[in-house]
């Protein structure tokens, strides 16, 4: 796997390559991370899916900024003893939200009707407001979906979903698509990191974009031959179109209270906004 | 206890398989050879009842290989069990989140209890000294270790028939080595491997009776020091090739080899 | 074009996760009956190559980058029931594992970009290319305008969800809660993005990877070419009946909101000192005229609708009346569109 690409450049593969390892060395700390020993690591990934679930539906839904600050504490707080630190977390998710929405969220301070912030000023409260609850809800909700992606393997949050009664092909599906998602990186890395030691000199647009279409191309052929193939070995071990899996969650007393501090947790962040 | 009669095989306007007959005794160890394109793949793919021929008939202890004969929940599910195919890909083979999972896909589809299939991977991951890496993603392991959990995922079944398609292909020499003891122990004699390759290395160690393939077509059948023996059968379907190099003692000089991978 | 969280309200979420099930629903069905067991390796391996597509950053003319969602390429190869399913795949392991799009934005995504835009690629690349030969370049054109028109119909989709938000949620002080922006100011930024850079993105590949498959794999393109049938017995697209039917019994909401819909004022809105507030406070703060405008007023004899304020005279409930006036005017949106598409059958044959 390739692991460190410094900085991007500015040619579209570089660029290109850049996504792509960046997503494989997220799946790669995730991995670690859910199996290194803290806090949320050893809670059941049933009772995590379904409180993560609840704690983003109620940062969601309610009306009171100070709540979602709060609840965005108390991730960062859970993280930190889960062995994940804030540094990750900033580069991981709260950058990247922050760049994102704050453009976003910033034209609103000024263009929202209300009552001035300080007399004189072009800002409003009810700006300044609503861009606290777009940017605060999504930090918040992004953290909560991170930190249970990083203190669970991703084959327990898919044999947890099926307590949301989602059906089994969903969740068979979801797993393969990860499963495939890092052999498709592989290739695409290895085409485009091929290209890049190979280029020589500078390409003229047209090119670029036959060069960048002929990779989804080959891309797409190897993606139809692989599921072929794919196809053929589920036969050849007996499948005949239904799935099943296998899970061994055990309920424990500990998670009972967890089960309930997810919850409570949800209705406070709502009924504090009511 | 497989017949193949007459089998033709056609795949995007190529003919892969032209008029094959042959028979395959219980028991025995096979081994296909045939250079890339020679029809093996597709002739063990049939063996394991996953392609059907244009013309000609497969049979598994007499009975038919054929789609409808498939669509029989019993007749299939039964056969999957007793006949196993190890892809030579093995990301083709890998397709479950951990290799736990991976091993008990095949049991999970044969609908045995939870408890008995637990016991079975476990015994079978500990077989092919893979424990440690049961919860690993499959993108994580090795070469080496991707292809002893295919193995596994095929043995946990404990087939009578085991099929096997370029299995030490892209393997480490100490990979290769692991896996062809694992192979030469398999069985005790009692169980039928057929072996595709083209490493001709593998062939004495591995079988007792050799087919050799080219494109499509049977042109030889016998034992292997018989078909080892003769170049110019194996310089003709492309096992073994001229080639020129280096000794350092003797200068340039040309001699037929075959390229051991 | 991915939601995140906090943009969209809990109730527009809920609304589009509602929209977007039957359509999954009907999706997953179709494949089991088409593809039987290939169903589940086939949308696994290519919700996986969507995922990467959607990370590649593309070259265009005039020497910009953009990334492209590889809706139009899903439905051409797969037909656009399998592209439903496969590119709600990939958005969902996206939300999820690698947080980018809300989790309680999932349905409005997999709405707007796996469903809409699936459905429109193909309805667009089916017309356009008619019954011309795999290898016709006609194809290549047909492919880019299907990946533009997919692309953009889904970018304003998002758009609209965005700018009703603060006219239907905003908290007791008058901020909104979710997306600040009101259609007149969501609409255009969304466009523009999206008919100049991602637009040209999604042509690009598109047109691309169509002449790619043209040269090196034909067979992938017979999916949808002339022959290719996706019709099944009209009984199974009862439940998109089902789901214009939940939507329709959801237009309601509308009536939510506080005061008309932006623009859509009578003149006499412009007298009534609560109507104006009402318009004051939807355009930026800014006091109507004393008077409505003089073309406004002689516009507004022209064309009185049959249904004044949406109810007719008959019906007292507005809710009711709401709920008519939308079933009659998608009925018409629906006739005028099968209308079209026999027209243009017609004229083909």
């Amino acid at each position: 796997m390739s692991q460190i690409h410094l900085g991007k450049s500015r040619s579209f593969v570089g660029r290109t390559i850049w996504n792509l390892s960046r997503g494989m060395n997220f799946a790669a700390l995730a991995e670690d991370s859910a199996r290194a020993g803290g806090l949320l690591q050893s809670v059941d990934p049933r009772i995590k899916v379904v409180g993560t679930l609840a704690v983003i539906v109620a940062v969601a839904l309610t009306h009171s900024l100070v709540a979602i600050a709060g609840a965005f504490l108390v991730a960062t707080i859970l993280a930190a003893l889960s062995r994940i630190s804030p540094f990750q977390l900033a580069r991981w998710v709260w950058m990247p939200v922050f760049l994102f929405t704050g453009c976003i969220a910033l034209p609103a301070i000024f263009l929202t009707p209300g009552d001035p912030f300080r007399a004189g000023w072009p800002i409003t409260e009810q700006g300044l407001r609503t861009a606290g609850f777009l940017l605060m809800r999504s930090e918040t909700a992004v953290s909560l979906s991170t930190l249970l992606v990083l203190t669970t393997r991703w084959a327990h949050i898919l044999k947890a979903l099926r307590v949301l009664r989602l059906p089994v092909v969903f969740v068979v599906i979801l797993g393969m698509t990860y499963r495939y998602l890092f052999v498709m990186l592989e290739i695409a890395l290895d085409m485009f990191e091929s290209r890049e030691s190979r280029t020589v000199g500078v390409l003229e647009g047209p090119d670029k974009r036959r060069l960048a279409t002929a990779t989804v191309g080959v891309l797409l052929s190897k993606s139809y031959h692989l599921s072929t193939d794919v196809h053929l070995a589920m036969q050849s071990r007996g499948f005949r179109g239904e799935v099943y899996i296998l899970d061994d969650f055990e309920f424990r007393r500990a998670d009972g209270a967890w089960l309930f501090l997810f919850f409570a947790a949800a209705t406070a962040v709502v009924w504090a906004g009511r | 206890m497989f017949i193949v009669e007459d089998v033709t095989f056609r795949y995007q306007s190529v003919v892969a398989l032209n008029n094959v007959s042959l028979e395959i005794e219980e028991g025995r160890r096979i081994a296909l050879l045939g250079a890339n394109g020679s029809g093996k793949s597709t002739l063990l793919r049939m063996l394991d009842g996953l392609c059907f021929p244009d013309s000609g008939i497969v049979s598994f202890r007499n009975e038919i290989l054929d789609e409808s004969h498939f669509e029989h929940d019993d007749f299939a599910l039964d056969f999957r069990r007793r006949v196993g195919l190890v892809f030579q890909n093995p990301d083709v083979q890998l397709f479950n989140p951990t290799v736990f999972d991976e091993v008990a896909f095949g049991p999970l589809q044969m609908r045995w209890s939870k408890q008995e299939i637990r016991e079975r991977v476990a015994a079978t991951l500990d077989t092919l000294e893979i424990t440690h890496l049961k919860d690993r993603p499959p993108h994580r392991l090795s070469g080496g270790e991707k292809k002893r959990v295919a193995i596994a995922s095929v043995l946990v079944l404990d087939p009578e028939v085991l099929l096997l398609d370029e299995p030490t292909a892209a393997l480490d020499p100490r990979s290769q080595s692991q896996i062809i003891d694992l192979l030469i122990g398999w069985g005790d004699g009692k169980k039928t491997v057929i072996t595709a390759t083209h490493d001709l290395g593998l062939v004495e160690d591995i079988a007792d009776d050799c087919f050799l393939l080219q494109s499509g077509k049977l042109i030889a059948h016998g034992a292997p020091a018989g078909i080892l023996g003769d170049e110019a059968l194996l310089r003709s379907s492309n096992l073994i090739h001229e080639h020129r190099h280096a000794h350092p003692a003797l200068g340039f000089h040309t001699h037929p080899h075959s390229h051991r991978t | 074009m991915h939601i995140p969280d906090g943009y969209l309200s809990p109730s527009t979420c809920a609304t589009l996760y509602a929209g977007a099930t039957p359509f999954w629903y009907v999706s997953l069905q179709k494949m089991k009956r088409r593809l039987n067991t290939q169903a589940v390796p086939l949308l696994s391996v290519f919700a996986a190559f969507s995922f990467v597509i959607m990370m590649f950053n593309l070259p265009l003319p005039g020497g910009t980058t953009g990334h492209a969602v590889g809706v139009a390429i899903a439905a051409i190869v797969l037909g656009p029931w399998a592209s439903i399913l496969a590119i709600s795949v990939a958005l969902v392991i996206q939300a999820i594992f690698f947080g980018d799009g809300g989790i309680t934005a999932i349905g409005a995504n997999c709405f707007n970009m796996a469903i809409v835009g699936s459905l429109v690629a193909y309805a667009v690349y089916r017309l356009v290319a008619g019954r011309t030969p795999i290898e016709s370049p006609r194809r290549v054109v047909a492919a880019a305008i299907a990946g533009y028109t997919a692309i953009n119909a889904s970018a304003l989709l998002a758009a609209l969800e965005f700018g009703i938000q603060p006219m239907l949620f905003h908290d007791a002080s008058g901020a909104p809660l979710y997306a600040p922006y009101p259609l007149h100011i969501a609409v255009p930024a969304m466009m523009i993005g999206h008919l100049t850079i991602a637009g040209l993105a999604e042509m690009v590949v598109s047109a691309g990877v169509v002449a790619y498959l043209q040269r090196a794999e034909p067979a992938l393109l017979k999916t949808t070419a002339p022959g290719a049938s996706i019709n099944d017995a009209p009984s199974s697209t009862r439940p998109l009946w089902i789901a214009v039917a939940v939507l329709l019994i959801l237009t309601p909401l509308g009536i939510l909101a506080a005061g008309a819909a932006w623009g859509e004022w009578v003149p006499e809105d412009f007298s009534t000192p609560q109507a104006r507030r009402q318009i004051a406070a939807v355009s930026g703060n800014q006091a109507p005229p004393a008077q409505a405008p003089a073309g406004l007023q002689k516009l507004a004899a022209v064309w009185t609708a049959p249904m004044p304020r949406y109810a007719p005279p008959i019906l007292k409930s507005a809710q009711l009346g709401y709920i008519l006036s939308a079933m009659l005017g998608t009925g018409l949106i629906v006739l005028a569109f099968l209308s079209g598409a026999w027209i243009f059958t017609r004229a083909k044959q």
